[in-house]
């Protein structure tokens, strides 16, 4: 009777420890898509507060500078600057706070004093104007930063500078292909290659410039080259190669 | 027989083995999944956490910056500098005058970061130096002869008293004399004593006199009786300020010294004393009226000094001749001269003065300068007191108190 329990033990200690062992190996799947995800979510956070800093800190975007002082001041937007750009970037980002990585765009809101009561006075809003939709967006965010508004020396108004913040695939190409493109402008590289995942045809819209991802809805994006880009037709992986001619980015899948 | 026993002893013995791998086995890789778990993803969640609370530490700072750099839009100036001058005047409320108007710091910093930080998640807290605001004072002198001893003593004593009032908190006196200036003369002897003029008072760095001429407030002195004219008098020095000018948020002091109604006591011209009432002395109680206005327009606080009216006076005119006279006018009409300083001094918040003798003037500036110190606010407070057991974010900024050449810190604490 003894002797048999060892018969029954062994196969049951192998089942047991294939049993563990899968366990560790779907654990450790877990955990390293959960770290991704958490990186990912870590990337956008961060990339939020750089964009909000970037915007209301920099000369060349928002920040006021002071003709007297020649200094800028932290987190006091110009007007001018401010008007500038509701203007001009009403449908992409200013190259000043482009994000490669996650696509965006921003609304600042004044406040004042009405009747005793504080409001909401003018708006402004600049940057990107469509995103990855359906199958091709991951994850956004919703971010703020207090800033000043400065009309004149004597009125500055509080304010938020909100931004609202995508992470999708039509973000992550077209944010690739611009690094690409600023490379073969200033000639560091003169070709090259990556790989991308897309869960809609794109195509180039060559009289907008724009890189359109086509699911029910299209979504565009402005790019920073001119491109000679060959339709993808289907969704899957594609490896994009590149190179640059005459100005012109060919990209063939 | 014994190898049947050695081997029963064997298998067990593996049995054993076996249980012992296999427990051994499960608990490193239960403790590989809780390591990975606590290392891996509890890792990235520290990471998430750090730089999630990196935006609100950029969101506290920039909202302090957004708040203090705001304009207040009444007066053009920035939060940061009304806190500096709340800080000066040692108040929550700053007056800007009559066309800006009064503002109050405090509520106007509490709409604005209640907007950026949230209603009760925010405090802030200014510790106001020990600073003792300027007090610019303006005397209008009646220069008729009634004044001789009252001008004598106030030359005599003036400087001293500015002096010594000098060594705690910055005073400056400007001394207006109304136009004509009487040459005064000793009772009895009848000896000159001199007119009087601005050569009584000697120019000091916080000590002048002025004669206030068409030249110095333009449209004085044409028409009427003006060596006694203090209510017109007044309105030119809130208006023109002292020889230094009025500078900002210091406290400003007006001094009419007379006997006698402004544009004087006479009535219709005759030398008798008209009923107590403003409307028996039209022309002046619109001279009184005219220093109300320049008064409440230029922040002036007014505290009247009636000299003694009743007593002998000696002159000297030209061509030698002597009068002594008894001042029987100024002491019979004195009931509407203090019924018109107190008019003038309650409409601006000052007090009327009723002096006995010309030694009085010193004492009476010195309580005038008690008055008008302000009871200083040890802090500016606004917000809500943090709450225990909360983390608090700080941030704390040099505030300029431009005006008395200091710094305080505006310490601001923001939780969630």
């Amino acid at each position: 009777m003894k002797g048999q329990l060892s018969y029954i033990i062994k196969p049951l200690s192998l089942v047991m420890t294939i049993v563990l062992l899968l366990i560790l190996y779907n654990s450790i799947q877990s955990f390293g898509n959960r770290e991704r995800q958490a990186q990912q979510g870590l990337d956008l956070v961060a990339d939020a507060t750089n964009i909000l800093l970037v915007l209301a800190n920099s000369e060349d975007c928002l920040a006021y500078r002071s003709t007297v002082t020649e200094g800028l001041y932290a987190n006091i937007v110009d007007i001018t600057k401010l008007n500038y750009f509701a203007a001009k970037y009403a449908n992409y980002e200013p190259e000043c706070a482009r994000s490669l990585d996650f696509g965006w765009r921003v609304t600042v809101i004044e406040f004042k004093r009405s009747s005793g009561a504080t409001v909401e006075g003018s708006k402004w809003s600049f940057g990107a104007s469509q995103f990855s939709r359906d199958a091709a967006f991951r994850n956004s965010l919703d971010f703020s930063i207090p800033i000043a508004v400065r009309y004149s020396d004597k009125l500055t108004r509080t304010g938020t500078l909100q931004v609202h913040l995508v992470d999708g695939e039509l973000e992550k190409i077209s944010g690739m292909l611009d690094w690409y493109c600023e490379m073969f402008k200033t000639n560091r590289l003169s070709k090259g290659s990556f790989q991308i995942m897309t869960s809609y045809p794109l195509s180039y819209n060559a009289a907008q410039g724009q890189l359109c991802s086509m699911s029910k809805e299209n979504s565009c994006r402005k790019m920073s080259c001119a491109m000679d880009f060959e339709k993808i037709k289907s969704a899957g992986q594609y490896n994009l190669k590149l190179s640059y001619v005459d100005g012109v980015m060919v990209v063939n899948s | 027989m014994i190898d049947n026993i050695n081997n029963r002893r064997s298998r067990k013995k593996a049995v054993v083995f076996e249980t012992m791998s296999f427990l051994i086995l499960s608990i490193a890789i239960i403790g590989v999944i809780i390591m990975l778990r606590v290392y891996l993803v509890g890792g990235a969640g520290r990471s998430f956490g750090l730089v999630v609370e990196r935006h609100v530490e950029e969101g506290v700072y920039a909202g302090a910056n957004s708040v203090l750099y705001a304009t207040e839009e009444r007066s053009g100036k920035t939060m940061l500098e009304l806190i500096g001058i709340a800080a000066y005047v040692g108040n929550d409320t700053v007056d800007f005058g009559p066309v800006v108007g009064k503002i109050n710091v405090q509520k106007e910093l509490e709409w604005r970061f209640d907007k950026i930080y949230g209603k009760g998640k925010w405090y802030l807290h200014v510790p106001q130096p020990d600073i003792q605001p300027e007090i610019q004072i303006v005397f209008v002198v009646d220069t008729s002869t009634s004044l001789c001893d009252d001008v004598e003593e106030m030359a005599k004593n003036l400087p001293f008293l500015i002096e010594d009032l000098r060594q705690t908190r910055k005073v400056t006196a400007t001394i207006y004399l109304l136009l004509g200036g009487a040459n005064c003369c000793k009772l009895g002897t009848h000896e000159d004593l001199g007119p009087i003029a601005c050569s009584r008072f000697p120019e000091k760095e916080y000590l002048h006199c002025v004669g206030l001429t068409a030249s110095v407030c333009p449209g004085f002195g044409s028409g009427g009786q003006r060596d006694e004219d203090w209510g017109n008098g007044i309105a030119c020095a809130a208006k023109g300020g002292p020889k230094e000018g009025w500078e900002d948020f210091s406290i400003k002091v007006g001094i009419p010294l007379s006997d006698e109604l402004p544009q004087g006591s006479e009535c219709l011209g005759g030398n008798t004393c008209c009923a107590d009432s403003p409307s028996s002395y039209a022309a002046q109680h619109i001279a009184l009226q005219n220093g109300i206005n320049a008064s409440l327009k230029n922040n002036l606080i007014v505290f009247p000094m009636r000299a003694n009216p009743c007593g002998t006076v000696c002159s000297l005119y030209a061509g030698g001749q002597t009068i002594e006279r008894y001042t029987d006018l100024q002491c019979n009409c004195g009931n509407l001269l203090t019924q018109y300083m107190n008019e003038i001094a309650d409409a601006t918040g000052g007090k009327m003065f009723n002096l006995k003798n010309p030694t009085d003037v010193v004492n009476a500036v010195k309580d005038v300068i008690t008055s008008v110190t302000p009871k200083r606010k040890p802090e500016l407070v606004a917000g809500t007191q943090p709450p225990v057991r909360v983390d608090i974010r700080t941030v704390t900024t040099p505030v300029p108190v431009s005006l008395a050449g200091v710094y305080t810190t505006a310490y601001i604490y923001q939780w969630s």
